[in-house]
């Protein structure tokens, strides 16, 4: 397991979305209540960013298409989405966000 | 025993039918017939990622296995010749006939013929299909000179895309500006002017009276006796409802199988969905065919709600999409006419929003690269919320904190 430090957690207050990116991956890191999840930040859909889209009661939707993903599970909810999308687990350490790609 | 239904038409609308009525009844016996050979697939791609070269695949809605996993009998390449509503018997090329319980219609549209002399010319083609979309995806090589016949958003989607492929590309219009009926005609300079920022030679009011060539076409003749010259023409002047079927059996149709909120056609247990069907009330007018992926998805929904005796959920302002160039552009609700126009943000920006307002309530909305508003905006027409014109305008009001839930 290696984690990467990916953001510090006061630059990302509750309820919204950092684009992030860890080994050219990019990532999509939510805070949900001072709760962070992370996910891939490319909709499964089509090359558009997570990140840009509307985040609300866990679910973050596409700009593009309205693909609804829930950000706890990366499940595939509606919209022209069937695949889900990767996420990846998430640890605080003091400030820090860390993420884990692998 | 079990209760069968058979979908007749295997595109986006029949398959998300039947993906519904499995989720709504582990138990039904669902059947769906394709007449086309590929898996059903979605079409917003074909215009876009297809046609620029992307794998069909991009396009597919399931892989094979789902179905299997669904209890879903899929039958592709399947010619359905008739049915009888009294017998509820549905009769298959080759003599072979099916009961049904339930059925629904999905049997789509196909493009409107071009009727000039030299429509029949090879390399005159039309875009509907996976096979249509690689077939003029070939065709696009750079420096061809591609002619676009009709100036819709299917139109507008080839251009772009040929345009990316470094053709030559004229659109022609025959209606003054380009879509006249979209918000009472908002988007028309709009999108004339970003064609042609990007080299498409834009041409309004533009009838085509032949096409030219011995056998394959080499130029486009236009009413005012114009020779434009085409290694390519593409014919995308709207598209006619495959209702034969649903005609012959005596459903009501007008260019379109009607049908209710609920799905159901004039005919009992038989159902339609998907870009075939018009729609006797919709929030968008009486009797309109609404062509859009949403509608596809939404009417599937209902007829798998109203088949397995469930009230579907209550009608929503309608949402359409296009992507050309570096522009998504949402679209929700309609417009009259008379309505006001409020922007947020200036339309020389990327990204903007226009509202309609009447009474001081939302009627529509066109979200130009802004899709991360359209659930506040979506939110704000269909609670009919009153909203503050200022306040809409004014781009450092959040829109969330203007929408209520």
């Amino acid at each position: 397991m290696t984690w990467k430090p990916i953001a510090r957690v006061a630059n990302i207050p509750s309820g919204t979305i950092k684009a992030c990116r860890i080994e050219n991956i990019p990532v999509a890191l939510y805070n949900l209540d001072g709760e962070f999840f992370a996910t891939h930040d490319i909709c499964t859909h089509a090359h558009a960013c997570l990140s840009d889209g509307y985040l609300e009661d866990g679910k973050i939707e596409c700009p593009l298409h309205q693909g609804l993903f829930d950000v706890r599970t990366g499940k595939a909810l509606s919209g022209p989405v069937d695949a889900d999308l990767q996420t990846f687990a998430v640890r605080i350490e003091g400030d820090e966000v860390l993420v884990n790609v692998e | 025993m079990s209760r069968r239904t058979v979908i007749v038409g295997a595109g986006q609308a029949g398959a998300r039918t039947a993906a519904a009525l499995r989720k709504l009844d582990n138990t039904a016996d669902i059947t769906l017939l394709g007449e086309e050979q590929d898996l059903p697939y979605e079409r917003p791609p074909l215009s876009k990622e297809v046609l620029n070269g992307g794998s069909p695949s991009k396009a597919t809605l399931f892989p094979r296995t789902w179905y299997e996993e669904h209890r879903i009998a899929l039958r592709t390449g399947v010619h359905v010749t008739g049915f009888d509503w009294r017998a509820k018997q549905i009769s298959l090329a080759h003599g072979e006939s099916l009961a049904y319980d339930d059925l629904v219609l999905a049997t789509g549209v196909r493009p409107r013929p071009l009727i000039v002399p030299g429509a029949t010319l090879d390399g005159v083609l039309t875009l509907r299909t996976i096979g249509d979309s690689t077939n003029l995806s070939a065709r696009l090589t750079a420096g061809a000179n591609v002619v676009v016949i009709g100036g819709g958003f299917l139109g507008l989607e080839i251009a772009a895309t040929a345009i990316a492929r470094h053709c030559a590309v004229t659109v022609l219009e025959s209606s003054s500006t380009l879509l006249p009926r979209i918000f009472a005609g908002f988007l028309g300079q709009y999108l004339s002017d970003l064609h042609r920022t990007h080299q498409v030679d834009v041409r309004t009011g533009a009838t085509v009276a032949a096409l030219e060539g011995d056998t394959v076409v080499h130029a486009v003749r236009l009413g005012d006796g114009t020779l434009l010259a085409a290694d390519v023409v593409v014919v995308a002047i709207g598209a006619l409802a495959n209702d034969e079927l649903a005609r012959a059996a005596g459903t009501e149709c007008a260019d379109g199988i009607l049908v209710d909120a609920q799905a159901r056609t004039s005919l009992p247990s038989v159902y339609a969905v998907g870009d075939v069907t018009r729609q006797r009330a919709h929030r968008l007018g009486e009797s309109v065919r609404v062509e859009s992926w949403e509608n596809a998805e939404l009417q599937a929904q209902i007829a798998a709600s109203t088949i397995g005796g469930i009230a579907p959920a209550a009608a929503a302002a309608p949402w359409f999409w296009t992507d050309q160039y570096d522009c998504n552009i949402q679209m929700l609700g309609g417009r009259h006419a008379d309505d006001i126009v409020v922007m947020r943000g200036d339309v020389t920006a990327p990204s903007w929003c226009a509202f309609f307002v009447a009474d001081s309530t939302i009627r529509g909305a066109v979200l130009m690269n802004a899709g991360r508003e359209r659930r506040n905006v979506k939110r704000l027409i269909d609670t009919q919320q009153r909203i503050d014109c200022a306040e809409m305008g004014d781009v450092g009001r959040p829109l969330s904190s203007l929408a209520r839930n």
